[in-house]
């Protein structure tokens, strides 16, 4: 393993924990507060369920993509592929709940989700940004992961500010 | 189909949807969605709706023909 996967996988590890710790200090304010942690009602965990299925679908006609692309050897590596079904599956699925107000439970913090899911899309910006300026874009001639990964990794992130903006904007107006 | 006896009932009591919603212990975009007639609440949450705004069932959501 060279030190650039080294790097990427590094990265993984240290996101996945650190999203494990914000959950583990989220449920210990809940329980302080005597709320429940997830609390959503019916009509919401209705849409949930319907966004994991639309998210599904999505992602079984990419895969079909994803095969067609290495049959025909299109010069990008397995893992872009992959990586960029999953994050499209996760976009679909979370901006269809956040577009029918099922994506925050009756206690969240929308704004505060905002401006973290912000702060998070920035740093992965730059760094995709970083690979713009040092052009190594190309590994062995395919497309590669560690290039692509914090650009594709962009997809969710921007939905869900875009998704959020024109919810919070339909609130405004409801209200 | 539009819930305007709900609407009407809320508007009775002076609520927003948020405080209907609060009450009844729903997210507001669902007590909009029954009363746009976008959603239909399951029996528990008619109950607990009419509860709230001290009406009957047949009340908030019996149709006529």
């Amino acid at each position: 393993m060279n030190d650039e996967m080294m790097g990427v996988l590094t990265g993984m590890l240290i996101g996945i924990v650190a999203g494990l710790l914000i959950h583990a200090w989220i449920q210990r304010g809940c329980r302080r507060q005597g709320i429940p942690v997830h609390d959503y009602d019916e009509r919401q965990d209705q849409i949930t369920l319907t966004a994991e299925h639309l998210a599904f679908r999505v992602m079984l006609w990419l895969c079909f993509i994803d095969i067609i692309v290495e049959c025909i050897s299109v010069p990008i590596q397995p893992a872009v592929m992959v990586f960029l079904t999953a994050m499209i599956g996760v976009a679909v699925s979370v901006g269809y709940r956040i577009l029918h107000g099922s994506y925050f439970h009756l206690h969240g913090h929308p704004k505060r989700f905002m401006w973290f899911i912000g702060i998070i899309g920035l740093v992965n910006l730059v760094i995709f940004m970083d690979h713009f300026r040092t052009g190594d874009f190309f590994y062995k001639g395919q497309l590669s992961f560690i290039a692509t990964a914090n650009g594709i990794v962009l997809i969710p992130f921007v939905t869900v500010l875009i998704t959020a903006w024109l919810s919070q904007k339909r609130e405004d107006e409801e209200a | 189909m539009k819930n305007l006896k709900m609407k009407a009932a809320r508007a009775e009591k002076d609520w927003s949807q948020q405080e209907l919603a609060a009450r009844v212990g729903v997210s507001r975009q669902t007590i909009n969605a029954i009363e746009k007639g976008d959603y239909n609440p399951t029996i528990k949450l008619c109950i607990a709706i009419c509860k709230a705004l001290d009406r009957t069932l047949d009340d908030l959501f019996w149709t006529e023909k």
